[in-house]
């Protein structure tokens, strides 16, 4: 983790209210995991006051550039986008524990709603280097234009699935209307696993089937909802959370999520947690 | 040079600082944290993250909400007991090359006894009584024990008698006359005061109608709340003969001078961390400067020197 002043290569529109935030890191020095992010200072003011955590979009071939994917919602993330290219940001990362891909699992389901699209492109990203794999993203939206990596996803192998809230590109719905179906296909029910317990209370690792890898990024009920389907099938997700952050470095305790373990912090124990951890409160 | 470097040396009691720059319970963790982003060779010492004597789960989140120029947070003294302290944060807080204060905090009085005791064994630099956290409810008459100059005076006296440690009390601003809660914790015996820890506040959600901290209200801080720190450190320090330890929304050296001139010996940044990891370290080099600057030989010339 180091703190510098990254430069702008590129800050741009690329949707209604979304932008695409290209920086050079010089000093990082070790690789970039899919899931990590930053904390970004958005102004030089007191107002916002706290940094805004962003999650890497994309790594890329070159180390120190790094790629951002945003959504202008509040007075930060409006700082950052008046930001023009040359200048610098003050950055803190890479933060967190980032996507854990086991080399044995060859199916990956990546489930993304709205703004969650961010860091599984980063994951695709990753996972389009292995030899075989085979990679579904579904993606969950609003509406049509806040659908911003459809290309990038097709470009890296991925079987794209589109859901809309309003109909207006794919199927009508939510993300995880589409989740049952793709799941289905694996066509786990015939390779149900005798080891292990049908009622078992808490799943943990040598429960989960080797088959199928489940990556989930988005707002809370959606996670829930992904939660149950996996539950049913015993497939882990491993989920990128979300929670108002103070320091991002684990040391004023703010970021919390209720876990089996007790409340744990979206910066140092996250972002990514395993889904069947999380206590819903 | 070695004069150069004495400048900004200052004792809290027995407490030797090298700098007086300390970073705030609560916003350091236990040092490490920022291990990889700052060097802490050149600050005072750091406070750590309130101990208290079993550990505390913390509050419901969201526990942090944004507010102008500040922030709102209720974490509620979350931290693993005082023996898993001493068992795995205290060997490498101590490697740490500033002295260690250690916040301690507890909902009755025997707490903050039995915490002095096993503290007192320990080779921690000072300890800082947090009777202030906005964010625990406890066995008290008053909702926080700093409101209250008897509970207050309690306090102190019980952990007075259990260490030979260097004594901070730490106040909170929510009161009607801080000097009375001043002079009670200085007549039980600390060494010093410090202040301010949080305004108690809130932020409302008007889409749902709730409140936007898990725990309804929360603990102020920031640039905003530095205007009430600076007239309350004033008012202590014209009020006891103990060193004043000034702290609430201090972002920069300018910010930390102004604390120095109303009567603060030594100064804590808080907040400020968040934002800029190395916040401690610049407001030293700033410190320096400007004595320098100056032509002042000691910090301890700009202590309490407002011109009225």
């Amino acid at each position: 983790m180091i703190q510098e002043k990254a430069e702008i290569l590129l800050n741009q529109n690329i949707a209604l209210d979304h932008y695409k935030l290209v920086v050079k890191v010089d000093g990082l020095k070790d690789a970039i995991k899919p899931g990590q992010f930053f904390h970004i200072k958005a102004g030089t003011e007191y107002d916002p006051l706290l940094r805004r955590p962003l999650s890497v979009h994309r790594i890329g071939s070159k180390p120190n550039i790094i790629e951002f994917l945003y959504k202008v919602v509040g007075k930060g993330t409006h700082l950052i986008s008046r930001r023009s290219k040359g200048t610098y940001l003050d950055v803190i990362g890479p933060i967190g524990n980032g996507f854990k891909v086991p080399k044995s699992q060859s199916n990956f389901v990546l489930i993304a709603g709205g703004m969650g699209v961010a860091p599984l492109v980063a994951l695709a990203e990753t996972l389009a280097g292995f030899r075989k794999r085979s990679i579904t993203a579904i993606v969950g939206a609003k509406t049509k234009s806040c659908l911003t990596c459809n290309k990038e996803l097709k470009e890296l192998g991925a079987k794209l699935i589109v859901v809309t809230e309003d109909g207006s590109a794919g199927e009508k719905g939510f993300a995880t209307s589409a989740l049952t179906d793709i799941i289905e296909q694996f066509d786990l029910r015939k390779t149900d696993s005798p080891h292990v317990k049908k009622d078992a209370g808490h799943l943990t690792i040598g429960d989960y089937r080797p088959e199928v890898g489940l990556y989930a990024c988005g707002p809370i009920p959606m996670l829930k909802a992904v939660s149950k389907i996996a539950r049913k099938y015993r497939i882990q997700v491993q989920a990128s959370m979300e929670e108002r952050m103070g320091c991002g470095v684990g040391a004023c305790l703010g970021c919390a999520v209720k876990t089996k373990r007790g409340y744990e912090m979206v910066c140092k124990d996250g972002p990514v947690f395993d889904l069947e951890d999380i206590v819903w409160e | 040079m070695g004069v150069k470097e004495s400048t900004l040396s200052v004792g809290i009691g027995k407490l030797k600082l090298k700098s007086p720059v300390i970073a705030a319970s609560g916003t350091f963790g236990y040092g490490e944290e920022y291990r990889e982003l700052v060097s802490l060779s050149s600050i005072g010492g750091i406070v750590t993250k309130s101990i208290s004597l079993k550990a505390y789960e913390g509050n419901k989140p969201p526990r942090i909400w944004e507010t102008t120029a500040g922030m709102l947070n209720s974490i509620g003294l979350q931290n693993e007991g005082v023996g898993a302290f001493i068992e795995s944060k205290l060997s490498d807080l101590k490697r740490l090359p500033t002295a260690v204060i250690v916040s301690i905090a507890g909902d009755q009085k025997d707490e903050f006894r039995e915490l002095a005791k096993r503290l007192d064994k320990t080779s921690i630099d000072a300890i800082e009584i947090n009777i202030s956290c906005p964010n625990i409810k406890h066995k008290s008459k008053s909702r926080l024990f700093s409101q209250d100059p008897d509970a207050t005076a309690e306090i102190v006296r019980a952990v007075r008698r259990n260490t030979k440690k260097p004594l901070i009390t730490k106040l909170s601003p929510n009161v009607t006359d801080i000097t009375e809660i001043a002079k009670a914790a200085e007549r039980a015996g600390t060494d010093a005061i410090s202040l301010i820890n949080t305004v108690i506040g809130m932020a409302v959600d008007i889409d749902t109608k709730r409140p936007r901290l898990g725990n309804v209200t929360g603990g102020l801080s920031g640039p905003c709340i530095k205007p009430i720190a600076l007239r309350m450190v004033w008012e202590v320090y014209n009020a006891v003969k103990v060193p004043v330890i000034g702290m609430g929304g201090i972002m920069n050296t300018e910010d930390a001078i102004e604390f120095f001139l109303c009567g603060a010996s030594a100064i804590q940044v808080g907040t400020a961390n968040f934002i800029n990891p190395r916040a401690t370290t610049e407001v030293v080099a700033g410190l320096r400067e400007y004595l320098k600057k100056n032509k002042l030989t000691s910090i301890k010339d700009l202590i309490g020197k407002l011109k009225i």
